[in-house]
């Protein structure tokens, strides 16, 4: 269960993603990562030991920015400097939105889309069950990779047998998603009574589990972007701040 | 009484055949009927039970003549294929999707989910992942989801073919006790286990449906025992080959597994046991047991300790060994297929294939697409490949699920012929019938620990 809406939370990454992508300087940058950890954890950062291997492996992108950047500077002067500034903002840029992923369950995401922003149910639990079908097809993969692992032995598996591995995995996937669509079906996904607010269609369905959006996440996002605010007023006012954008 | 369903001169064709699935079918439903329909795989029980749940033509496109009027005001439904229906991330919304979608007030949801939960022995589950659970436990959330919704007709395809017999017993107990469950039409092969809660019975046959008393309608599905196998005529060509009990073709030596991290909280631990050459070893327990773990493991599909698995007697062993002396039949025997006609599955000389094909009963499909065989056809070929490729051991998961009485008892039979080839046969199973059948050695995985049942006299 998320302690804060996954809306909300999504505007205070984007809050926080808005000033790294214009800091060119390798102050400014570092700010905003430590914010950023510090909010993810308010707003309860899952495996923390997790998300930080995950950034590790994303940082080679931000590392690789910085080599292009050695070997073909687009200005001469200060490269090193430059260098940091690049590598810094990217892996702010990866730490924000790598770290949204480890706050928020990606079912709650759609739930906060069906109760706060009217989502039709059809669509929002469609969504539910094709991110339900995933561990399928991947249990589908190894199933059938042991299957021609057993098969083959010692031989080579011919290109023919791998396609058609391939086929038959679709076509178990989308068995999985015509079930999950009859499912739905039979259990009255669409027969939800429905109100009309003006033009708006409102889906008069109940839900045991809330993701409303309540005060703390309002309160949530006036922290984040005062926060956000007062950090590039010090880093101005410091002389930290370059801007420059891309 | 008041009807909720009447079907008068229905047939019905899908769209992609020629041939109507059921035809000419007169068939009423009323208040307080509880329906069994029993019949061979393939006949056309679950189409029926779509026609009558009301999915046919709005959900499942086919043709329908004649008249079908539907008149209950809600209806709930089992389907096959648990894994596959699941929506919702945890096993309590699962059981409070239907009810939310009739946008019932909440605490009236919570309270009715929570006692559904405890009776089907789900409560400790709730908060669980449904596709984290087992099989079995999967198909207890199917049937809690729909007996949760309380509607006035519950239809149900092949409801316990995941469960074991513990748990198909509690779940036909508590429909026969609530009196909210008093209207049912149900698919399943277990018929004798619906004896006391239906009160009719349907045969159906090549798509015909004709009421029978039960002991019609079982009187070809007797459970089966050994001494039934010994007293029935065998479909298999009997030749003089006996089975001769080999050595040893795997021991497993006290093997344990965890599925959590820091191997806490054991599935099950010093599981021992050996299978000779010519014999089967039945593996029984509940649902969620770990019987399928054990095969796994057996064949390296899961991480496996230091001379927990033996095989041949070499207890160091290359991965390639493993896949040259076992073979898996998943309990989904499509998994296996690999081809695109049944000749070219068992990729060996077309005389050898055509005479592994006639001994398992599959001659005259050899051009046909595996997917296009009946539920016992691909488990059969799929013993038919392992014979093929020269396995010594082969390992069936489930292997009875979805088949029908006669799928079942021809299984049975082509089991000796693999067992006459020298292979040692594994089989994890919740059938007892089917294990007493076929087990030389029957053991019995429960609370973590293998206890031995039976076993075959040397």
């Amino acid at each position: 269960m998320n302690k804060f809406n996954p809306i909300a939370v999504l505007i205070c990454s984007v809050i926080l993603l808005i000033p790294l992508l214009i800091t060119f300087d390798p102050i400014t940058p570092l700010l905003y990562i430590v914010f950023a950890i510090l909010m993810y954890s308010i707003a309860g950062l899952k495996n923390p030991l997790q998300y930080g291997k995950t950034v590790l492996v994303f940082s080679l992108l931000a590392l690789s920015l910085v080599v292009i950047n050695i070997i073909a500077p687009n200005v001469q002067q200060k490269i090193l400097e430059r260098s940091l500034a690049i590598y810094l903002r990217s892996l702010g840029l990866i730490m924000v939105s790598i770290g949204y992923f480890y706050v928020i369950s990606p079912y709650d995401v759609v739930y906060a889309l069906m109760q706060t922003a009217g989502l039709s149910p059809r669509i929002g639990f469609s969504l539910f069950a094709g991110w339900n079908t995933v561990p399928l097809f991947i249990r589908d993969m190894n199933t059938l990779k042991a299957a021609l692992a057993f098969r083959y032995g010692r031989k080579k598996i011919p290109f023919r047998t791998r396609l058609f591995g391939a086929i038959i995995l679709l076509s178990h996937a989308v068995r999985h998603g015509e079930r999950a669509s009859l499912s739905m079906a039979v259990r009255g996904i669409d027969s939800i009574p429905v109100k009309k607010v003006g033009s708006r269609k409102q889906y008069l369905r109940s839900s045991v589990k809330k993701v409303y959006w309540t005060f703390k996440d309002t309160i949530l996002c006036i922290a984040v972007a005062i926060g956000s605010i007062l950090l590039l007023l010090i880093s101005i006012q410091l002389g930290w701040f370059k801007f420059e954008l891309g | 009484m008041h009807e909720f369903v009447r079907l008068q001169n229905c047939t019905i064709t899908y769209r992609t055949s020629k041939r109507p699935i059921v035809s000419n079918i007169d068939f009423s439903l009323k208040k307080g009927d509880r329906v069994l329909i029993g019949g061979a795989s393939g006949t056309g029980k679950s189409t029926l039970l779509a026609l009558l749940a009301g999915l046919i033509p709005e959900y499942i496109p086919a043709r329908i003549t004649g008249t079908v009027s539907i008149a209950y005001a809600s209806r709930a439904l089992v389907m096959q294929n648990p894994e596959a229906q699941i929506v919702t991330p945890s096993v309590f919304e699962e059981l409070a999707f239907a009810l939310e979608n009739k946008n019932i007030p909440e605490l009236q949801i919570v309270q009715k989910v929570e006692a559904i939960l405890k009776l089907a022995g789900l409560y400790d589950k709730r908060d669980s992942h449904p596709l984290s659970l087992s099989g079995g436990e999967c198909q207890r959330v199917s049937l809690a989801s729909a007996l949760a919704q309380e509607a006035d007709v519950l239809f149900m395809d092949e409801p316990l073919s995941y469960l074991d017999e513990t748990s198909s017993s509690s779940l036909v107990a508590l429909l026969e006790q609530d009196e909210r469950y008093d209207t049912a039409v149900i698919v399943e092969h277990r018929l004798e286990l619906f004896k006391d809660y239906c009160n009719r019975f349907f045969k159906v046959t090549d798509g015909t449906i004709e009421e029978c008393k039960f002991d019609e309608l079982i009187k070809n599905h007797c459970v089966f025992s050994a001494q039934w196998f010994s007293q029935k005529d065998s479909h298999v060509a009997k030749d003089d080959k006996k089975t001769i009990i080999g050595e040893p073709v795997l021991s497993v030596v006290n093997m344990s597994h965890s599925y959590s991290k820091n191997n806490k909280n054991l599935l099950f631990s010093d599981v021992s046991f050996t299978v000779d050459a010519g014999t089967t070893v039945v593996i029984m327990g509940a649902s969620g047991s770990g019987k399928t773990t054990i095969l796994k493991k057996i064949a390296h599909i899961l991480t496996v300790g230091i001379n927990e698995v033996v095989l041949h007697g070499k207890t160091k062993y290359s991965m390639q060994y493993v896949r040259e002396t076992c073979f898996i039949v998943p309990q989904n025997p499509e998994h296996m297929f690999i081809a695109d006609t049944v000749l070219n599955e068992l990729a060996v000389s077309s005389d050898k294939a055509l005479e592994y094909l006639n001994q398992f009963g599959l001659g005259g499909m050899e051009r046909r697409h595996p997917f296009s065989l009946s539920e016992g056809e691909k488990r059969r070929l799929n013993l038919c490949v392992a014979l093929a490729l020269e396995r010594k051991l082969i390992m069936l998961d489930e292997p009875t699920y979805g088949l029908d009485y006669e799928s079942t008892r021809l299984l049975i039979e082509y089991f000796e012929l693999l067992k006459q080839n020298g292979a040692a046969i594994l089989v994890v199973t919740h059938d007892r019938g089917f294990a007493e059948a076929i087990g030389d050695t029957i053991l019995v995985l429960e609370q973590g620990k293998l206890q031995t049942m039976r076993h075959m006299a040397i």
